[in-house]
């Protein structure tokens, strides 16, 4: 079985939006982080 | 009340939120249940749960945590008892008590497996194991299942799961800044490092029999990934993304509640509660995904790894992944990474688990520390010996299909009724958006409101549906063996026990207090 054109969308696209939001929330917790 | 801990650090609370919501289920469940239900096509209905209801109950319950950061409340019973003047609110809140602690004596049995399969990996004792069934063999009579050649009794196990307690015990002993967050500073980093491991080592596989060109690691993303359109016409699928996605972010428990409610009292819960979600799907879609599926259908192949799937997710995790190490260069290593990976996730989320029944002893007893996590941990002992000893008769079953499945969506539920409905939407709404870092749009409000309560009431209809009209239905115990039915019988009385316990509990400080009054 080979990963067919839709499944290589479904695939990178929920990985890029997961990792972005991922990413993004650190970066705005570590720069809003107050102790 | 108790006098009030806090978080050293907000990193340090969302890495522990995290370690709570990142559990077994990430690297087991997830991939397991994917497979199983359309490959691609699953990932569509679990992100729209994502959206519509895990999102904005993660939100609703840090923002009830955040009432109790206020009122130094740290319980759903003291939290319920603000959002609801009427006597039977605190009973409510107690149900989010009494199934996290009924969850966390069966989750640490599973846990004591983790830790006890990384020695056998260290040690060696499953490399010349060799076949599928002779694997599936070792972990039965590991865990006293049935006996052999392997393990004569499941005292191994036993150890394993007096190991766990005795460690969870003495995490929660040590408190919340200097146990738990501690914890979740090693735990986390490193459970994410060895999940990225583990990916590059699969992704790495490419086709280990190149006489076989269709068992590769492609095949088993293709596997998971290309959609299925027409499942999406199945109810079932969709119940089973609604499900995972409660299963998977440890909501409609009491946990959220009770660890926000340690932070200050002016804290952000949209942006740090959204943190905690995205964590959560990055270790479960990308990580856990990308590891046990693509490698045991590069080892074995579509058909087999079904087959292994049908069985249910500790098949994959305890079965087909010790025997891809046994046949993987430095599969030792290997195999005590994931197997240590997965004991992380779970000890992260154990102690979670177990914090909300000593926020309550403390909070309605006035216990120290010390005297509520030495009451707690003998509950841990009492009601989780049953369900390590009888493990063959169903016992760990019921208690994961009562608590586990049905509960969390009902107390999932009681919580959007009470928050959002009695106590108000505006206030919820502002308790949600005040101090926050992020804006979350209007719209959240009205799926708060309506679209969550509506998703849980029709997640509820469709399982009791589903369950009420299987062969094998659950709750009326059809198909299951005669021998297994007293076993069956006496979890379920010993999970009606515990949660009566807690509301009688609940009542004795108040009789005192109005006593006290009276005199």
């Amino acid at each position: 079985m080979k990963l067919n054109i839709y499944g290589l969308i479904i695939m990178i696209s929920s990985w890029t939006l997961i990792t972005g939001i991922f990413v993004y929330c650190y970066y705005k917790v570590l720069k809003t982080e107050k102790k | 009340m108790s006098q009030r801990e806090l978080w050293a650090t907000r990193i340090g609370l969302i890495l522990a939120m995290a370690g709570n919501a990142v559990g077994m289920g990430n690297f087991l469940r997830f991939p397991a249940q994917a497979a199983k239900n359309g490959g691609g096509a699953f990932i569509i209905p679990y992100f729209i749960a994502l959206i519509l209801m895990g999102v904005p109950l993660m939100w609703l319950e840090w923002s009830m945590g955040k009432i109790g950061a206020r009122e130094k409340r740290h319980t759903t019973i003291s939290i319920f008892e603000v959002l609801w003047k009427n006597p039977i609110s605190k009973y409510l809140g107690s149900i989010g008590v009494s199934l996290t602690m009924m969850f966390v004596v069966y989750y640490m049995v599973i846990e004591s497996w983790t830790l006890m399969y990384t020695f056998f990996s260290i040690k060696g004792s499953f490399m010349n194991v060799g076949s599928i069934e002779n694997m599936r063999n070792f972990l039965y009579q590991f865990q006293g299942v049935e006996s052999g050649e392997f393990f004569s009794s499941d005292l191994t196990m036993l150890l394993g799961w007096i190991i766990i307690v005795a460690i969870n015990v003495y995490i929660l002993y040590r408190g919340v800044s200097q146990g738990i967050e501690k914890l979740a500073y090693i735990a986390m980093p490193l459970l994410i490092l060895f999940a990225i491991i583990l990916v590059i080592r699969v992704f790495t596989l490419g086709t280990p029999d190149p006489s076989v060109p269709e068992n590769s690691v492609q095949s088993g993303l293709a596997w998971l990934y290309n959609p299925d359109f027409s499942k999406l016409a199945f109810f079932s699928v969709w119940l089973a993304a609604a499900g995972q996605i409660f299963y998977t972010l440890s909501i409609g428990q009491g946990t959220v509640q009770t660890y926000a409610s340690y932070a200050p009292e002016k804290q952000d819960v949209a942006l740090t509660g959204l943190t905690t979600a995205s964590t959560n799907e990055f270790c479960e879609v990308v990580l856990g995904g990308s590891i046990a599926i693509p490698v045991a259908v590069a080892y074995f192949g579509i058909q087999t790894t079904m087959l292994i799937a049908q069985k249910g997710s500790f098949d994959i995790g305890f079965v087909a992944m010790p025997i891809i190490f046994t046949k993987i260069p430095l599969g030792a290593l290997f195999g005590a990474i994931w197997f240590l990976l997965l004991f992380f996730a779970g000890l992260t989320s154990s102690v979670a688990l177990t914090s909300p029944f000593i926020a309550f002893l403390r909070e309605k007893f006035g216990l120290n520390r010390t005297k509520a996590v030495l009451l707690t941990g003998i509950i841990l002992f009492l009601f989780g010996l049953p369900n390590a000893l009888f493990i063959k008769f169903g016992y760990l079953d019921q208690y994961d299909f009562w608590i586990g499945t049905v509960a969390l969506v009902v107390f999932a539920l009681i919580e959007v009724i009470v928050y959002a409905w009695i106590y108000g939407g505006e206030k919820m709404w502002e308790e949600l958006t005040g101090n926050a870092d992020i804006r979350i749009p209007r719209i959240f409000y009205y799926v708060i409101k309506y679209i969550v309560p509506l998703y849980l009431i029709i997640l509820l209809s469709g399982w009791l549906y589903q369950d009420l009209s299987s062969d094998k239905s659950e709750i009326l115990l059809k198909g299951i063996e005669e021998e297994k039915i007293p076993y069956i019988w006496l979890a379920r009385i010993s999970l009606i026990s515990f949660f009566l316990f807690v509301a009688v509990l609940i009542k004795i400080p108040f009789r005192k207090k109005e006593e006290a009054n009276e005199a």
